[in-house]
């Protein structure tokens, strides 16, 4: 499947990801409107992975849409994207 | 003092596991092809280990008669810096390690223990230097050390495929949150170019270290380069998306947490 239809399918499913940056490239943890049990894991991955020290973006739309710093979990959030916690190199 | 610089010992045979005793005050960095001297109050060494299939493997070094004067050891898998006591254990990475060895004249190494298997070591002189190495291996040892090899292959592929997916798992999340115009610049020059809210345009680039500069936006001339790493292990293009993230949202952290160098 294309990244495009990928995205395709997400739209027509309402499906929301949080993306955690991992050394497999990334985990993943879907949830869509309305199914309570998935929000309320992802809020709570949302909590540990902050708790690490990682940084939440928000990032809604496709194409590139710049991301916003999220402090706090919206379910409303389309695509949510953790960084772990840099250093100077 | 022994120039190293021009000293070549044929360590080819011993890459896996090398132990070297400096025999004079002499500062000294020796990896297995490519000595060179650079300064004359310790002699270091490179040791390059591969045959390891688990992170609990454990690697000790004991120095002999309890001497550790100068004797320390730098893992460079980990950036860290241990001082030996008289017998130090530490935990072998899964993948292929290079450890660098500095001690003093009077420290040295008595035993090489894998596995809580000792090896016994036996001294050859080569450029030199007197050159410890584990001794020749029995039937049965070779038998085990085959077995192990095998599997430290079969280990290597192992990660080596799981590396090559979490690469391609990374770009294709990175790809993701790239604008067309940006996906575009990275697959033709290996970079992309993102508008920081301080008003600069930043390229970010494949390579490792330093990989991002603040440009001129109207000539591209490169001003400074930064050098923002992850804490912890994470594909390359994940850390581009990191890269970008950041300077888009928050430029005044990047550069607060950055290394800067000139351009």
């Amino acid at each position: 499947m294309t990244m495009a239809a990928n995205l395709e399918q997400m739209a027509a499913s309402d499906a929301h990801e949080l993306s955690i940056m991992d050394g497999s490239g990334d985990s993943k943890i879907t949830w869509t409107a309305g199914d309570e049990i998935a929000i309320e894991n992802a809020r709570r991955s949302f909590a540990y992975f902050q708790e690490q020290g990682y940084t939440a973006f928000r990032v809604d739309g496709p194409d590139g849409g710049i991301g916003e710093p999220m402090t706090e979990f919206d379910p409303s959030a389309e695509q949510v994207v953790f960084i772990p916690p840099m250093q100077a190199g | 003092m022994i120039d190293l610089a021009n000293t070549t010992p044929d360590l080819t045979a011993f890459t896996d596991q090398v132990v070297i005793e400096a025999s004079t005050a002499t500062t000294a960095t020796l990896n297995a092809l490519e000595p060179h001297v650079f300064g004359d109050t310790n002699i270091v060494f490179t040791a390059r280990y591969a045959p390891v299939t688990a992170a609990t493997n454990t690697w000790t070094i004991t120095t002999l008669g309890g001497a550790t004067d100068g004797l320390t050891f730098f893992d460079t898998m980990n950036s860290g810096t241990v001082t030996i006591t008289t017998s130090t254990t530490h935990f072998l990475p899964t993948t292929a390690a290079t450890y660098n060895f500095t001690w003093g004249p009077t420290g040295s190494v008595a035993t090489w223990t894998l596995d809580g298997t000792s090896r016994p070591l036996v001294a050859k002189e080569i450029g030199g230097f007197t050159i410890w190495v584990p001794r020749e291996l029995t039937d049965e040892e070779k038998a085990e050390e085959a077995v192990r090899q095998a599997e430290y292959r079969r280990h290597m592929e192992e990660e080596r495929l799981a590396r090559k997916l979490a690469d391609e798992k990374a770009e294709v999340l990175l790809r993701r949150f790239l604008n067309p115009k940006q996906r575009a610049e990275l697959d033709e020059f290996g970079y992309f170019h993102v508008w920081a809210r301080d008003g600069f345009k930043y390229r970010i680039t494949r390579n490792y270290g330093h990989n991002v500069a603040r440009v001129d936006p109207e000539t591209d001339k490169l001003l400074k380069r930064f050098c923002v790493v992850p804490k912890v292990s994470i594909p390359s293009p994940d850390r581009l998306l990191a890269h970008k993230l950041l300077l888009e949202s928050d430029v005044e952290r990047f550069i607060k947490i950055a290394n800067v160098a000139d351009a």
